[in-house]
C-alpha cells in the first residue's frame, strides 16, 4: 500500500496515459492471438486473406510501440520516484544535529540511503513488467472467455494457484538464502582474520592450522548450503515450469470432457492458452517483489520520521549570525552526560571551564578516555551543552547564531574524515595546492583535478596532511587539530610543530591542538589538561618539558 | 573456457552427466508440447470432444520426467559447480596461509579479498543459470527438428528467422554492458557521496558551505544516475519487446507465408504455431543467461589467475615439512642483518641496520626510538617476518633457514602495535580455563569479559582492552619469548604503571623473556638492556637505575 501510496503522491503526472497505453498494448497482443488463430484457420482452407495480413501487421507495430512506451516511460517515472525519496532523505539528514545521527547510527541510515533505495532501483522495474503483464492477462482471460467461459476459468485457476505456489515457496527459499549468505559471510570472516591476523598466523604454525580448518569447515558449510539452495530452486523452478505446461494440457485434455461444441475453439484456446503462459510465469516472479518493495519503503519512510521529528529544533541554529568573526571562544561550566537509553548517567564531562585566543596556540592533553573529545565537540558546537554555556568574545553564544560560529571552524578530528571533493573551499587556487602538496611532500601522490583529490586511498598520516591542507585553503579564523601529529613521521612532524603551528599563529587564528608530543610543549601560549572528564589549566611550567 | 575449467578441476565426469540431464529435460518438453498439439488437432479434426487416455497418460510422464530432470539438472550442475568453487577456495586459502609478509603486504588486500569473495559469489549464485542455458540450447534444438518433420520450409524459414533476430537481440545488448558499467560508476559516485556525508558529518556540520556543496553534489548525482538508469532501462526494454515482437512475426510468418510454400501442411499450421510459441521461454532463458554466464566466466577466470600469482608470494619452503617447533634456546643472534626498504628513483632508501644483537634467555629489553626510526620492522626482522637483505639470523649459532623458520617462529608470542585480537583463541587446543581466568584477572579484564570455551564472550572493546586481551592470548601460548610493540601505548596510567612495575617484573620471575618496544621513557628502568634505534641504527644504551624518578 506504500508503493501505491508513493506512486501517486510522487510521480502522478504520466498515469493516466501509462494505463491508456498499457490498456492499447493488452489489446494489441489480444488481437494478435485472435489473428493468429483466424490465420492459422483460414490458411487450412486455402487462401490467405491480405486484409489479415494488413492487420496483422498493423497490429504488430501497435504491439511494439506501446510495449516500448509502457515499460520504458514507467522505468523513469519509477527512477524518478526513488530520486525524490534519496535526496528527500539526503537533505534530511544534512539538516540533522549529531546527536540524533549518532543515536540513529550510522549503518542505518547508510542502509537506508543506499541498500533500501538499491532493492526499490531492482525491484520497481519488475513490478513495472509484473503490472504490465497482469493488465495483459486480464485481456487474454476476456478472449478466452469468450472462446469457452469454462476454459477460461480452469485456465485462470490454474495460473492462479501457479502464483500462489510461488508466493508461499518464496518463505522458505529466502530462509535458505539466508543461510547461504550467513555461511558466506563465516567464509569472508575468516579470510578476514587470516588476512588481519596474519603476522599472528606465520608466528604460530598451531594457529595457522587452526584457522584455516576452521575456514574450511566454514567453506564447506558453505558449499553445502547454497548446494541445498539450488536444489530447493531447482525443483520449485522446475514444479511452476510443469504447472504452465499444464495450462496447455487443460485444454485438450480436460476442457474437451466438460463442454460440448469445444472441438470448434480447441485450437484457438490452445494457441490463447500458451500465450498466457509467459505472462503467467512473469507475475509469479514479480508479485513476492511486491512485499520486498514495501519493506524497504517503510525503513524509509520511518528513518524519514525520526529525522523529521528531530529536525524541528535544529532548523532554527541557521537563521541568525556572528557579527565579526571571535577573537576568543570559552567554555564556561559546560557540563554534558552520556546516558544509556534509561536515562542513566554513564560518564559525566565537567563542570568544563576554558578559553582560546586569536593569536595563540593552546594545547590539551590527557590519556585515552579522560574526554577530549567530548571537549572538543562542546566547543565547536557540535554537540548542545547540558549545562553551562558557550562563549564568542566573552557573550554567550544564542541558539540562532549556532551554525554560523560552528561554520568559523576548521576542524581535523581523531576520527577525521577526508573527503575527495573539496567542496568547502571556493575557488581553489592551483598554485597554493600545488604548494601545499609539495610542503607536506604529496606532490608525487595526489594531484588536485576539478576540486577533487586524485585519489585519498593513502595511509592515515598521509590522509591527515591532505586533511591540513584544506584546512589551510580554507582559511578559517578557528583550527581545532586532534592528535594531528600522531601518524607523522618525525620530519612531518617537526613541520608541523615549528612551521605550520607558528604560521597559523602568525595569522592570528585560534589554535586549539591536543597533542602528546612533550618535546613540543614549549611552543604552546596555553595548556589544559584532561582527566576523568575534568579540565585544568597547566601553569608555564615549559621549562621543565622541553 | 574458464567455468569449464573449473568443472574439470574435480573430474571429468560430471559433464556428461550434466548433458544427459539436459537432454532428458528438453526432449520432455518436445514431447509435452508433440503430444498437446497432436491432441488438439485431433479434436479439431474429428469435430468430437474426447479425451485420448494413451495420450494423456504420455502428457503426464513427459511432464513427469521433465520435473524429475530438470530438478536434477540445477542440482547436480549446482552441486558440482559448489564443489569445484570450495576446492578452488581452499586452494587458495591455503596459499596465502603460507605467503610472505612483505609480498601479502605489497599484494593488495582488497583485490584478495574480491577476488576469493566475490568471485566465488558470482559463479556460485548463477550456476542454475548455467545449466537451465544448457538445456536451453538442446531444448530449441529439438523444438526446431520437430518443427522439420512437419514443414521442412517452415523449419527452414524460422531457423533463418531465429539466427537472425538472436543476433540482433544479442547486438542490442552490447551496448546494455556499457550502460551498465557507467551506470555502476554512477552509483559508486553516489554512494562515495552518503559515506562523505555519513563519515564527514562533522565536518560538514563545521561548514555550511560544505554542507550545501554535498547536497547539490548529491543531487546532480542522483538526478544523473537517474538518467543512466532509464536509459539503460530504455535499452533493455527495447531489447526485450524486439524479442516478442520477433516471435509474434515468427508466428506471423507461420500462417501467412509458409502456405503460400507448401499447400500440404496447411492442416498443421497449428502445430507449428505451437512450436514457436513453446521455443518463447528457452529462448529468451538462453538470451538472458548470456550475460550471466560471461560475468561468471570472467569471475572464474580471475580465481583460477589469483591461484597462479598467490603461488608466488609463498614463503620459501613454508608449506613443507620443516623441524618440529623449538621450546627453548640459549642465544638469538641477529648478526649484520640489513633491510632496505625500496625507494623510488633518486631517493635514499629507509635503510634498516646492519643490526647486531644477541638476546638471552630471560632477558628483558626495552627497544626505544623515535616514530619511523625502524622499531617495527626490526621487529619484524627478528621473528623472520621479514627477510633481510643482507646478515644471519642465528639460533644457537645455527642459522635460520627457511627450513627451520616455522620452528624458530614458534619460539615467540607476539603482540604487534597493529595486532589482530582472534575471536577465537585458535591454535590452542584445549585452553586451561583456570589460567586463562586468572590472567584475565590480572588484566583486570575479568568484569568485562569472560571464557567461553576456547574465545573471548566479547571483542567490541576499547584498543587498550583489546591489547590486554592479546597479552592473554599470547601468555596463554606459553612460549619462551614474549614480543611486545608499544603495549602499553593505549594504557591509562595506572595500568601502565602495573604494566612496567609488576607485570614485567613477573614474567621476569617466570623466565620468560621478553622483547618490548616502548616509548615510557619513565620505565626504562624496568628493562635489563636498551636497544636505541635512530635512523635505522642501533645502539645500546645503559640503564641508569639511579637517574629514574
Amino acid at each position: 500500500m506504500r508503493l501505491f501510496n508513493a506512486v501517486v503522491r510522487e510521480i502522478p503526472e504520466n498515469l493516466k496515459s501509462l494505463l491508456l497505453m498499457n490498456i492499447l498494448s493488452a489489446v494489441a497482443t489480444m488481437s494478435l492471438v485472435a489473428l493468429v488463430s483466424t490465420a492459422s484457420k483460414e490458411g487450412g482452407s486455402g487462401q490467405i486473406s491480405g486484409r489479415l495480413m494488413l492487420m496483422f501487421a498493423i497490429t504488430l507495430a501497435l504491439y511494439h510501440v506501446t510495449h516500448i512506451y509502457t515499460l520504458v516511460t514507467a522505468s523513469k517515472d519509477t527512477e524518478r520516484l526513488i530520486h525524490k525519496l534519496r535526496v528527500g532523505l539526503f537533505e534530511l539528514i544534512r539538516r540533522t544535529d549529531l546527536v540524533t545521527i549518532e543515536k540513529i547510527g550510522h549503518a542505518t541510515l547508510q542502509g537506508a540511503l543506499t541498500q533500501d533505495t538499491q532493492i526499490l532501483a531492482e525491484v520497481l522495474p519488475m513490478l513495472v513488467i509484473g503490472f504490465q503483464q497482469a493488465v495483459m492477462l486480464l485481456f487474454l482471460a476476456a478472449y478466452l472467455a469468450w472462446l469457452s467461459p469454462f476454459a477460461c476459468i480452469l485456465a485462470f485457476g490454474l495460473a492462479g494457484l501457479t502464483v500462489a505456489i510461488r508466493f508461499s515457496r518464496v518463505k522458505a527459499l529466502r530462509t535458505m538464502m539466508q543461510s547461504a549468505s550467513d555461511a558466506e559471510k563465516r567464509v569472508f570472516d575468516g579470510l578476514t582474520e587470516l588476512l588481519h591476523g596474519f603476522k599472528e598466523i606465520r608466528m604460530s604454525g598451531a594457529r595457522a592450522d587452526d584457522v584455516t580448518a576452521t575456514l574450511g569447515e566454514a567453506s564447506q558449510e558453505s558449499r553445502t548450503t547454497s548446494s541445498l539452495l539450488k536444489a530447493q530452486w531447482g525443483r520449485n523452478y522446475a514444479v511452476i515450469e510443469a504447472m504452465l505446461f499444464s495450462l496447455v494440457g487443460l485444454m485438450v485434455f480436460v476442457v474437451p470432457l466438460f463442454v460440448a461444441g469445444f472441438h470448434e475453439v480447441v485450437l484457438p484456446a490452445t494457441i490463447a492458452v500458451l500465450f498466457i503462459s509467459g505472462p503467467v510465469s512473469t507475475v509469479s516472479f514479480v508479485t513476492p517483489l511486491v512485499t520486498k518493495a514495501e519493506l524497504a519503503l517503510e525503513n524509509i519512510d520511518n528513518i524519514k520520521n525520526r529525522l523529521a521529528a528531530a529536525a524541528k529544533t535544529v532548523s532554527s541554529e541557521e537563521t541568525g549570525s556572528l557579527e565579526k568573526s571571535p577573537l576568543s571562544i570559552a567554555l564556561r561550566n559546560a557540563e554534558l552526560s552520556y546516558r544509556d537509553k534509561e536515562g542513566i548517567s554513564l560518564f559525566k564531562v565537567g563542570p568544563l571551564t576554558a578559553e582560546f585566543h586569536a593569536g595563540q596556540i593552546t594545547f590539551i592533553t590527557g590519556g585515552n578516555g579522560s574526554g577530549k573529545s567530548t571537549l572538543l565537540r562542546l566547543l565547536t558546537g557540535l554537540i548542545p551543552l547540558d549545562t553551562g554555556s558557550l562563549l564568542a568574545d566573552g557573550t554567550e553564544l544564542k541558539t540562532e547564531q549556532m551554525q554560523d560560529y560552528r561554520n568559523r571552524f576548521s576542524a581535523i578530528f581523531s576520527d577525521f574524515h577526508l573527503s575527495r571533493r573539496l567542496t568547502s573551499i571556493e575557488e581553489p587556487n592551483p598554485a597554493r595546492i600545488g604548494e601545499m602538496l609539495e610542503r607536506f611532500g604529496m606532490q608525487d601522490k595526489v594531484t588536485v583535478c576539478d576540486g577533487s583529490f586524485s585519489t585519498i586511498d593513502l595511509s592515515s598520516g598521509q590522509r591527515k596532511r591532505l586533511a591540513l591542507i584544506v584546512a589551510e585553503l580554507e582559511n578559517k579564523p578557528i583550527i581545532v587539530l586532534d592528535e594531528w601529529a600522531a601518524d607523522q613521521d618525525p620530519h612531518f612532524r617537526r613541520i608541523f610543530y615549528e612551521e605550520i603551528l607558528p604560521d597559523l599563529k602568525k595569522r592570528g587564528k585560534i589554535i586549539i591542538c591536543v597533542t602528546h608530543d612533550d618535546r613540543w610543549f614549549h611552543l604552546a601560549d596555553s595548556m589544559y589538561k584532561m582527566h576523568d572528564g575534568q579540565i585544568e589549566k597547566l601553569q608555564e611550567n615549559r621549562n621543565e618539558n622541553s | 573456457m574458464n567455468l569449464l575449467r573449473l568443472l574439470q578441476s574435480i573430474s571429468d565426469k560430471p559433464l556428461r552427466k550434466l548433458f544427459a540431464f539436459a537432454s532428458a529435460s528438453a526432449l520432455s518438453t518436445t514431447l509435452v508440447l508433440a503430444v498437446v498439439t497432436i491432441a488438439a488437432q485431433k479434436i479439431n479434426d474429428t469435430k468430437e470432444e474426447f479425451v485420448d487416455v494413451p495420450v494423456a497418460g504420455l502428457f503426464l510422464i513427459c511432464l513427469l520426467i521433465y520435473v524429475v530432470y530438470e530438478s536434477r539438472l540445477v542440482e547436480q550442475f549446482a552441486s558440482d559447480i559448489e564443489k569445484a568453487i570450495d576446492k578452488l577456495r581452499m586452494k587458495l586459502i591455503y596459499r596465502l596461509r603460507h605467503g610472505d609478509l612483505w609480498k601479502l603486504e605489497h599484494f593488495g588486500q582488497s583485490r584478495l579479498f574480491g577476488n576469493i569473495t566475490q568471485s566465488c559469489k558470482i559463479v556460485s549464485s548463477n550456476s542454475q543459470y548455467l545449466a537451465l542455458a544448457t538445456r536451453s540450447v538442446i531444448q530449441i534444438a529439438m523444438i526446431l527438428i520437430y518443427i522439420a518433420t512437419i514443414s521442412l520450409v517452415a523449419f527452414l524459414l524460422l531457423t533463418i528467422l531465429l539466427v537472425a533476430a538472436s543476433y540482433a537481440y544479442y547486438q542490442l545488448g552490447l551496448s546494455l554492458e556499457k550502460c551498465q558499467e557507467e551506470l555502476s560508476t554512477d552509483e559508486a559516485k553516489l554512494f562515495e557521496c552518503v559515506s562523505d556525508l555519513l563519515d564527514g558529518f562533522k565536518e560538514q556540520r563545521l561548514n555550511s558551505k560544505r554542507s550545501q556543496a554535498l547536497g547539490d553534489e548529491f543531487n546532480e548525482l542522483s538526478t544523473h544516475t537517474v538518467t543512466t538508469r532509464s536509459e539503460l532501462h530504455r535499452q533493455s526494454w527495447q531489447q526485450f519487446v524486439f524479442g516478442e515482437t520477433m516471435f509474434n512475426l515468427m508466428l506471423g510468418l507461420v500462417v501467412f507465408v509458409v502456405p503460400i510454400y507448401s499447400p500440404a501442411i496447411r492442416s498443421e499450421l497449428v502445430k507449428i504455431s505451437a512450436a514457436v510459441l513453446f521455443m518463447v521461454p528457452p529462448v529468451f532463458g538462453l538470451m538472458q543467461s548470456l550475460t550471466v554466464l560471461r560475468a561468471a566466466k570472467a569471475a572464474a577466470g580471475r580465481m583460477m589467475a589469483l591461484d597462479s600469482e598467490l603461488a608466488s608470494i609463498e614463503e620459501q619452503s613454508s608449506a613443507e615439512a620443516a623441524e618440529p617447533p623449538s621450546t627453548n634456546f640459549n642465544e638469538i643472534r641477529m648478526a649484520d642483518i640489513e633491510f632496505a626498504y625500496p625507494a623510488p628513483e633518486g631517493e635514499i632508501p629507509f635503510t634498516l641496520g646492519p643490526l647486531n644483537v644477541t638476546i638471552h634467555p630471560g632477558e628483558v629489553l626495552f627497544i626505544t626510538g623515535g616514530n619511523g626510526s625502524g622499531k617495527s620492522s626490526f621487529i619484524k626482522l627478528l621473528t623472520g617476518l621479514y627477510h633481510p637483505q643482507r646478515g644471519q639470523l642465528l639460533k644457537d649459532n645455527r642459522v635460520v633457514s627457511p627450513t627451520n623458520l616455522s620452528g624458530y617462529r614458534s619460539l615467540m608470542a607476539p603482540v604487534f602495535s597493529d595486532f589482530h585480537l582472534f575471536s577465537k583463541l585458535y591454535g590452542l587446543g584445549k585452553v586451561d580455563n583456570v589460567t586463562a581466568e586468572d590472567l584475565l584477572h590480572w588484566m583486570e579484564m575479568e568484569r568485562v569479559v569472560g571464557i567461553n570455551g576456547d574465545r573471548f564472550t566479547r571483542t567490541d572493546l576499547s584498543t587498550g582492552q583489546c591489547k590486554r586481551l592479546a597479552l592473554v592470548a599470547a601468555l596463554l601460548e606459553k612460549k619462551p619469548i614474549l614480543i611486545l610493540d608499544e603495549w602499553a601505548a593505549d594504557q591509562d596510567a595506572y595500568f601502565r604503571h602495573k604494566f612496567y612495575r609488576e607485570i614485567l617484573p613477573e614474567l621476569k620471575r617466570r623466565k620468560i623473556t621478553i622483547i618490548a618496544v616502548t616509548h615510557d621513557d619513565r620505565y626504562f628502568d624496568s628493562a635489563d638492556r636498551r636497544l636505541h634505534l635512530e635512523e635505522g641504527q642501533l645502539t645500546e644504551l645503559d640503564i641508569d637505575k639511579e637517574d629514574t624518578k
